[in-house]
């Protein structure tokens, strides 16, 4: 029952000497401050505020309590060190000390010997010999790697047989060198995210109505009149949003859109706003019918639409083919909206959200009797990993009909993910436009290139090397026990029988000319995709701490240095270092970096993305005005600065929003992303075609992702306390015994159909897994069984019958083998959540009495 | 409304945290140690560096305490506060002759506000605290079952002699503290070896 740390009863005092750092947190895109104290095991601080680092008197108050989770002693060089990993109360995000479980516990993952994952982490290079894993040493594995490069292009002849699925998250130093690498180096366009398979934006419908995917400040959560939650649910994932801007700070009436009343659900509903419980995959048919209802009433903004919204249809087609595509008038539009499946009553036979409640949404949204609307909109993978164009630009047309955008206490904004630092030397445009295989055909358009989906171009062959660096496509893409499949057949062909690198090589050409693939995996530690790897590369985890100093931006576009304050394993390396090896056994001879400060500096000079949204080019002039490389000014710069950045007077500006009426700083030479500034509303349409060959519509599609006799939507999402696939967390004994499994809600109802009650290990089935790319697959996953009886659910079941709920990704209980191989064409991103199943009792768990089933959703009435 | 909210609400309340400091959140749901109001600096000597072991110390009786009772007590310094409660059913270390008798710490183990007023015995939870909103599982060792708070809430070890309850250790570390025994003055009550 304890806290899994060493010291639970007792938390040392950090004396006033600790060495003190800070960062942000590693884990979610709010990007809370944190401070780091580092002192010798053997001194300690006193209780009075003049004795410790803290500066507090003890007992701690109000939010300076560090917990025991926040604590950790780590080993280096033979010496103890406690190190205090604590929430900055003086940083700006989240001031006064609010934080998550998951950034509030980053301590006990940690590299020491006193941690569960400890053992876990990868500490040697690896190759698979003979069938298992065995340690080398770097310079035999990294000509390994090389060498299956060489073979999988032809010598660079062609550079489309090597694969890189990389994260889109993480620092800017690691990104720039791995994305050079794939790009510029060996001139592959097949590069993947850690969550989608090409290089695509997340949010096409917004992107493509040239809106940004980050564009507000925290505080317009703070002065919104109405908060529209779409999909996303910032009190799961985002804590410090919903706790500190929303709740504490924001006085916002809540628009939920979810398919579960859960806890945000019952607050919302508890504080004068309303929940839209959608039946599953049918947002873009509500977000339509709440939209037709604003310009039947004459709410939209004509004046904001006039001057703002793109109305010549020539201009929208000379935009992009996307736009020529997807793009809308706004006459069009309004013919779109009257097409009687968005009339109100008959999109609630749909969407099985009453009309009336259609209409209310419609009214706190629109805000008919304010002299301007301030309506922040919010989305994010509950629309994102859906109808993915259709979700995203239903949400920017609400924002640009209302003209709630670019003004405190309005805009439209993603609401989840980690912090973000992606960055590139802009190599990847023309690479895709010249080596791409895959093109787009829609109704108007033909032919059009886009990014390669590199998880089919696994399956199809055209990829022999893949190089996976810091995620585990195994689990973590959609149809994924389909996927593993692939992999494992692949894969299983000619291994070497020694670590001698020329029967490395033999082995290796002998696969990949038989068809197969060599897998390299760079990683923290082992996953399921691991075990398909012949070469394993063990990474330093430098978003816990370890190693150099880096930096990236958050949900606001605060952009900082972390700073490194601990050594990880000792024969791990940073990525960036393990990239500029590889690039240099190749070639490239502007790779020669000493440190993460190197790239950045390299970055700030000469790729500073100057006049985009993270445009980081006031670094550098403020740097040289102060005399400072950009890394040594950048670790002056406190609280952050927000992008795009500017340099006055010799020192870093930030804009605190993007899409900022005229008089204000503009972003990329318009207010809105497009060549006029003009924003462009977005087709949102049920009858869109996706497959021209057999004219298969958006409707079409649903009806065959829909559940068939027996089955039920099996959708997924976060748990507050899990962060993606817990590669700390599985490991992290306090946040496991909440959820030593995973889970699986249900509706009693649906329990009792089928023999099942809270605590049983379900299997969930589904043996039509939707494959827009052929032919229907099968997959399977266990979870076990949340119920909570009617009696308990003191504020309603958070499931409705014919939909379970589960996490999205949880270590060996994975509902992605069950999801939907459905990407929408035009921007291959895949639609995770429309999974289904039938579901059946295996037995009970081993965990069902460690467990706790209590209901999750109780809100403050 | 939340117990201890009474008619101020949710937003004025939260506000107060976010704005005023200690001072004005202590009146309205935050339960600060206060050190200082316990333990006056210029009477130092009140204060102990560390006591020894936890006391024994009878903190209610298994017949007065009827179901959905909530009852508060100081244990193991003045200002520790804790509360005593019967649950519907069996609790994990729970006392009396059902095991369903469990006493916890007061304060919510995220940001130190307290859930003593938000207990619900039938539901076997504490909470939503009215700061951020956590709640605990009294049925599983306070357990968090949502929320924010990087520790389970403090269960108060019980021990029953001839229907006497008694308090005798606390595990998990209470709120404010670096050790539940350090920086603080003993509760001067009858206790038992």
């Amino acid at each position: 029952m304890a806290a899994d740390n060493p010291n639970t009863s007792e938390v040392p005092i950090p004396p006033t000497d600790a060495e003190r750092s800070t960062r942000s947190c590693r884990y979610c895109i709010v990007g809370c401050g944190y401070e780091v104290y580092k002192w010798p095991v053997g001194e300690e601080g006193g209780p009075s505020a003049d004795e410790n680092a803290l500066g507090i008197d003890y007992p701690a108050g109000y939010g300076e309590w560090p917990s025991p989770n926040m604590h950790e002693i780590i080993k280096e060089n033979g010496r103890e060190y406690h190190v205090l990993f604590k929430p900055d109360t003086e940083y700006p995000v989240n001031e006064s000390g609010s934080h998550s479980v998951r950034g509030g516990t980053q301590a006990q993952s940690l590299y020491s010997p006193n941690n569960e994952d400890y053992d876990d982490r990868l500490k040697q290079p690896q190759i698979r010999i003979g069938g298992d894993l065995v340690t080398v040493d770097w310079d035999t594995a990294i000509e390994a790697w090389a060498r299956a490069t060489e073979i999988a292009t032809e010598n660079g002849e062609n550079p489309n047989g090597y694969g890189q699925k990389l994260y889109f998250y993480q620092f800017i130093e690691n990104t720039f060198a791995g994305t050079k690498l794939c790009y510029d180096v060996i001139g592959s366009p097949n590069w993947g995210g850690h969550n989608r398979p090409a290089l695509t934006p997340e949010c096409p419908g917004l992107v493509n109505a040239g809106l940004a995917e980050w564009s507000y400040a925290y505080e317009d959560a703070a002065e919104a009149d109405t908060i529209v939650l779409a999909g996303a649910d910032p009190k799961e994932n985002q804590d410090v949003i919903f706790s500190r801007w929303i709740d504490e700070q924001g006085d916002a009436d809540i628009v939920f859109i979810d398919p579960r009343k859960k806890f945000t659900a019952n607050y919302a509903e508890n504080n004068g706003g309303i929940h839209l419980q959608v039946n599953e995959a049918t947002d873009p048919i509500l977000l339509n019918a709440i939209a037709r209802h604003i310009v039947d009433q004459g709410w939209h903004d004509e004046e904001f639409i006039e001057e703002w919204v793109m109305a010549d249809r020539e201009t929208i087609d000379e935009e992009g083919w996307y736009q020529e595509e997807l793009g809308m008038t706004p006459e069009e539009y309004y013919d779109l909206l009257d097409d009687p499946r968005y009339a109100p009553e008959n999109a609630a036979e749909t969407t099985g959200v009453p009309a009336e409640d259609i209409r209310e949404a419609a009214e706190l949204i629109a805000q008919p009797n304010d002299e301007e609307t301030n309506t922040l909109f919010m989305l994010e993978k509950g629309l994102i990993w859906g109808w993915s164009h259709e979700n995203t630009g239903a949400m920017a047309n609400l924002t640009l009909i209302t003209g709630s955008v670019g003004r405190p206490g309005t805009g439209i904004t993603r609401a989840g993910g980690h912090q973000e630092g992606f960055w590139t030397n802009g190599a990847e445009g023309d690479v895709i436009a010249e080596s791409s295989t895959q093109t787009f055909d829609g109704e108007t358009v033909e032919g059009a290139t886009v990014a390669p989906n590199t998880v089919e171009r696994i399956r199809d062959g055209e990829i022999s090397h893949w190089h996976v660096i810091g995620n585990d496509p195994a689990r973590q893409s959609y149809a994924t026990q389909d996927l593993r499949n692939a992999m494992r057949e692949r894969t299983s062909g000619a291994q070497p029988q020694t670590a001698d690198i020329d029967e490395i090589e033999r082995a290796f050409r002998e696969r990949i000319e038989s068809g197969g693939m060599v897998v390299t995996h760079q990683e923290l530690y082992a996953n399921t995709t691991t075990q398909y790897a012949d070469i394993v590369l063990p990474a330093t985890a430098v978003e816990s701490g370890e190693g150099g100093d880096y930096h990236r931006w958050n949900g606001e576009r605060r952009f900082r240095q972390y700073q490194g304050f601990m050594e990880g394993p000792s024969g791990a390396k940073e990525d960036w270092e393990i990239f500029a090896m590889m690039g240099r056994r190749l070639g490239a001879d502007d790779m020669d970096w000493e440190d993460s400060r190197e790239i950045f500096n390299l970055i700030a000079e000469e790729y500073p993305g100057a006049g985009g949204d993270h445009s980081l080019e006031g670094i550098a002039p403020a740097a040289e005005a102060n005399d400072m490389t950009p890394a040594e000014y950048m670790e002056t710069v406190d609280e952050g600065v927000q992008q795009p950045i500017y340099e006055e007077n010799g020192e870093v500006q930030g804009t605190p929003r993007v899409h900022a009426p005229d008089g204000e700083r503009e972003v990329m030479d318009h207010r809105f992303h497009t060549s006029t500034g003009e924003a462009i509303l977005q087709r949102v349409d049920w009858d869109r075609v996706v497959d021209p060959d057999d004219g298969t519509t958006i409707g079409d599609v649903y009806e065959q992702l829909s559940p068939g006799e027996d089955e039920i939507w099996v959708t997924n999402g976060r748990l507050q306390h899990l962060w993606q696939n817990m590669y700390t967390h599985q490991r992290l004994e306090y946040i496991q015994k909440r959820f030593p499994q995973n889970i699986l809600q249900l509706h009693p109802n649906d329990a009792a159909e089928r023999g099942i009650e809270a605590g049983d290990l379900v299997e969930i089935v589904n043996d039509d897994v939707f494959n827009i790319h052929g032919e229907n697959t099968e997959g399977s996953f266990t979870a076990v069984a949340y119920v909570v009886d009617e009696d308990d659910a003191a504020q309603g079941q958070s499931v409705s019958e014919g939909l379970a709920y589960t996490y999205w990704l949880y270590p060996d209980q994975v509902n992605n083998d069950v999801n939907p191989a459905y990407l929408d064409p035009a921007n291959p991103n895949p639609g995770y959540k429309y999974g289904k199943g039938r579901i059946r009792r295996l037995g009970e768990s081993e965990v069902k009495g460690e467990m706790s089933f209590k209901p999750m959703n109780i809100a403050p009435e | 409304m939340n117990d201890n909210d009474g008619s101020i609400s949710r937003r004025r309340l939260l506000g107060a945290v976010g704005t005023a400091g200690a001072a004005s959140v202590a009146g309205c749901g935050f339960q600060a140690p206060t050190a200082e109001e316990e333990s006056p600096a210029e009477s130092p000597t009140e204060r102990v560096a560390r006591l020894d072991r936890y006391p024994r110390i009878l903190v209610g009786s298994v017949g007065d305490l009827g179901d959905g009772d909530v009852e508060t007590f100081e244990y193991p310094l003045e200002g520790t506060r804790n509360f005593l409660t019967r649950i519907e059913g069996e609790a994990w270390d729970g006392v009396g002759s059902d095991g369903d008798i469990v006493a916890y710490n007061g304060l919510c183990t995220h940001m130190g506000c307290s859930v003593e007023g938000l207990v619900d015995p039938g539901q076997e939870m504490a909470g939503p605290c009215s700061c951020h909103y956590t709640t605990f599982d009294l049925s599983k060792g306070g357990m968090v079952v949502s929320g924010a708070a990087t520790t389970d809430l403090p269960q108060v070890r019980l021990d029953v002699e001839d229907g006497d309850i008694y308090a005798t250790g606390i595990d998990g570390l209470v709120y404010g503290y670096r050790n539940n025994l350090r920086d603080g003055t003993p509760i001067e009550a009858a206790a038992e070896e």
